[in-house]
């Protein structure tokens, strides 16, 4: 994950659950970020994450949350500090983050607050595309029409250039990227 | 200056945009750094790959395999997007496209259009065709935002803003937001998050390019740093994309081999900040994805290449490696083209689309020194089809250059009238010779030779010499 780092983003871990759940909170807390839209990712459940950040005094949505009807959980993503998500894949080569679109898990949580913070499984990291790309037919295509309606490689925080050549972060997307790399304990 | 309704400049001005380009000092400034960054950026990404001749090849072969049997591939995405919800549709010209789009809009009652960057709505004109029945059309992608609020053509496929200055955006931004702007590089890019924020959120409807069609799933695969692909393809409830027919893949494998081509060529760059794969519209129980999914897929001009000469400028990806590297384009700028392909691959493009009679000069364009093929991913042979260019409109009746290629062939033909040519050539160019070179001969010759200088004919032609120095040697031998 050194390579996320080069490019802007910033790696933490590898962990086990509990610190996993410290060092999201402790993120949150830094980044003084009030209001938190979370997706339905079964990684960010193993550690009792909501009630710690409720109790940190965050208003949390969950985007699987059946009380809230489609427009409430649009708002949610369209006005939160920042997002929350787990991450289907990570990419060694190239430091990124891939999020598959699914009911519960929408695709705009990691694009539409401006810091992203993902929690990722160490087993699955793949080494590069050709592996993703493996994975992905055994995981996911070969129950075909099962494919994802959007699946997204993340690769640091949003960036241009298109102004005189000169590097700026965070235009559309995120202006900061966290990974968070989660080990599962024995 | 009038232009046609997809903005073509009219034939024979290369040489007038070219020269007024030459005369602009920012332009120039702003063109040789953005060429010569991306160069850098691109060799150091080829660099630390461990075979990057190897992964061009496999590109190379993987785009011909594809192009060889295009109908097929393009069938198959059909299906598989058809199968994923998605609706297909098939145009055959610019014309067509627009009014597909337009259609679509229209059923929905659409009124505000975001776009992330695509190279073939500037090809047909969308934008102003959208706007002409009365929609709002917001470009979402910060360069072409800020060409669009400037009402001109991208100068790069890359980095369509780059002849601009940052006064010049500020200026721009203040316009489009009422409020002063300040002229620094932060702020400006804060302004435009803020104002394109609001209409991603209130768009009706989302228009996209597509890098790759991927048809093992009828996948669309688009690019940004941005993320304002995300936005514009995951936010309104209805997503177009449109793709030139040959920009497929057939499979993820392909993917995995021609998206770090792509982006290790365009921008240097290991991945964009995001890579967005959409297949189809939204599944059921999603909040976000579009109800609706469409992709268009434009033919105008591209099937004809298939199985000619030119069937080779079907395998470009649009990275842009060869604009940086072209010593005609780092001079000049995107503009000069005159259409929305710059450099050696719109050099061939452009003829090729919009006609040899009103592009062919675009062909001689270029000093054939094969920088473009070197650069290019996957190997296109642009030197070999600007040639072919140059060849078919020296062919053609009414060229100039086709008279002398005539004229040239006679002479070359028949020896004696060569000797002779060459003997009054060389008495005639006498008071031309100035310094030992010919530096300003008469019209029509002296377009030549005002940029170029010529040694004179030898005073004896190396014919004479060879048959005096065989005959000497035969003499002495016997």
């Amino acid at each position: 994950m050194g390579r996320l780092e080069e490019l802007g983003g910033h790696a933490h871990g590898p962990a086990g659950p509990d610190e996993v759940r410290g060092l999201v909170v402790e993120l949150i807390r830094q980044q003084r970020a009030r209001h938190v839209v979370r997706d339905g990712a079964l990684e960010l459940d193993a550690q009792a994450l909501d009630r710690a950040l409720v109790e940190a005094g965050v208003c949390l949505t969950r985007t699987d949350d059946p009380a809230l009807n489609e427009a409430a959980v649009r708002a949610a993503m369209a006005e939160a500090d920042l997002g929350l998500t787990g991450a289907d894949y990570g990419i060694a080569e190239t430091g990124s983050v891939v999020l598959l679109a699914r009911s519960g898990c929408p695709r705009l949580v990691s694009c539409l607050p401006p810091v992203h913070v993902a929690v990722l499984p160490v087993v699955r990291l793949v080494a590069n595309l050709e592996h993703l790309v493996a994975l992905l037919r055994v995981d996911h295509w070969e129950h075909w029409p099962a494919m994802a309606s959007c699946v997204t490689l993340i690769s640091g925080p949003s960036r241009t250039a298109d102004i005189e050549q000169t590097l700026t972060i965070g235009v559309h997307g995120p202006g900061q990227v966290h990974v968070v790399l989660l080990r599962a304990d024995s | 200056m009038t232009e046609t309704l997809h903005g073509f400049a009219p034939k024979g001005d290369f040489a007038g945009r070219a020269h007024r380009a030459l005369q602009d000092e920012h332009l120039r400034a702003a063109t040789d750094m953005v060429t010569r960054r991306f160069c850098d950026h691109r060799l150091a990404a080829f660099a630390e790959l461990e075979d990057p001749e190897g992964l061009r090849d496999r590109g190379r072969a993987i785009r011909e395999a594809t192009i060889a049997a295009l109908d097929a591939h393009l069938a198959h995405l059909a299906e598989r997007v058809e199968a994923a919800g998605g609706r297909v549709h098939w145009a055959a010209d610019g014309d067509q496209a627009c009014r597909i789009v337009l259609e679509i809009a229209r059923r929905r009652r659409a009124r505000r259009v975001v776009k992330s960057k695509s190279m073939v709505t500037e090809e047909v004109g969308l934008n102003h065709a959208l706007e002409a029945h009365g929609l709002h059309v917001d470009e979402t992608d910060l360069g072409e935002w800020i060409v669009q609020l400037a009402g001109e053509r991208p100068s790069h496929i890359i980095a369509p803003a780059a002849h601009k200055t940052r006064q010049q955006v500020a200026e721009l931004f203040s316009r489009e937001t009422g409020r002063p702007v300040p002229a620094d590089i932060p702020s400006l890019n804060q302004v435009a998050r803020r104002t394109l924020r609001r209409r991603f959120l209130d768009a009706d409807v989302g228009i996209s390019g597509v890098n790759f069609a991927i048809a093992e799933t009828g996948s669309v695969c688009i690019v940004t740093n941005e993320g304002n692909g995300r936005l514009t393809t995951g936010w309104p409830p209805v997503h177009v994309a449109l793709m030139g027919a040959e920009r497929i893949l057939r499979t993820w494998d392909d993917w995995a081999v021609l998206l770090p081509l792509l982006i290790r060529s365009a921008t240097g760059q290991r991945l964009t900040s995001y890579v967005t794969c959409v297949t189809g519209r939204r599944r059921p129980g999603q909040v976000d994805g579009p109800e609706e999914f469409h992709l268009v897929i434009l033919d105008n001009g591209r099937l004809d290449l298939l199985g000619g000469p030119f069937q080779e400028a079907l395998l470009c990806i649009r990275c842009g490696a060869c604009l940086n590297v072209c010593p005609v384009y780092q001079e000049v700028g995107g503009h000069s083209y005159g259409w929305v392909y710059p450099g050696p691959i719109g050099a061939v493009l452009t003829p090729l689309y919009r006609g040899l009679d009103q592009a062919g000069e675009l062909a001689h364009a270029s000093t054939l020194c094969g920088a473009c093929l070197e650069a290019c991913p996957v190997r296109v042979d642009l030197p070999a089809m600007l040639l072919e260019l140059r060849s078919q409109e020296a062919a053609s009746a009414r060229s100039a250059m086709g008279l002398v290629s005539r004229l040239a062939t006679e002479v070359l033909a028949r020896p004696a009238l060569f000797e002779w040519g060459a003997w009054l050539a060389r008495h005639l160019q006498r008071p031309l010779v100035t310094r030992e070179h010919i530096r300003r001969a008469p019209f029509p010759l002296s377009r030549w030779t005002a940029s170029r200088d010529f040694p004179p004919l030898a005073p004896k032609p190396f014919r004479q010499r060879w048959r005096l120095e065989e005959g000497c040697k035969r003499q002495e031998a016997g």
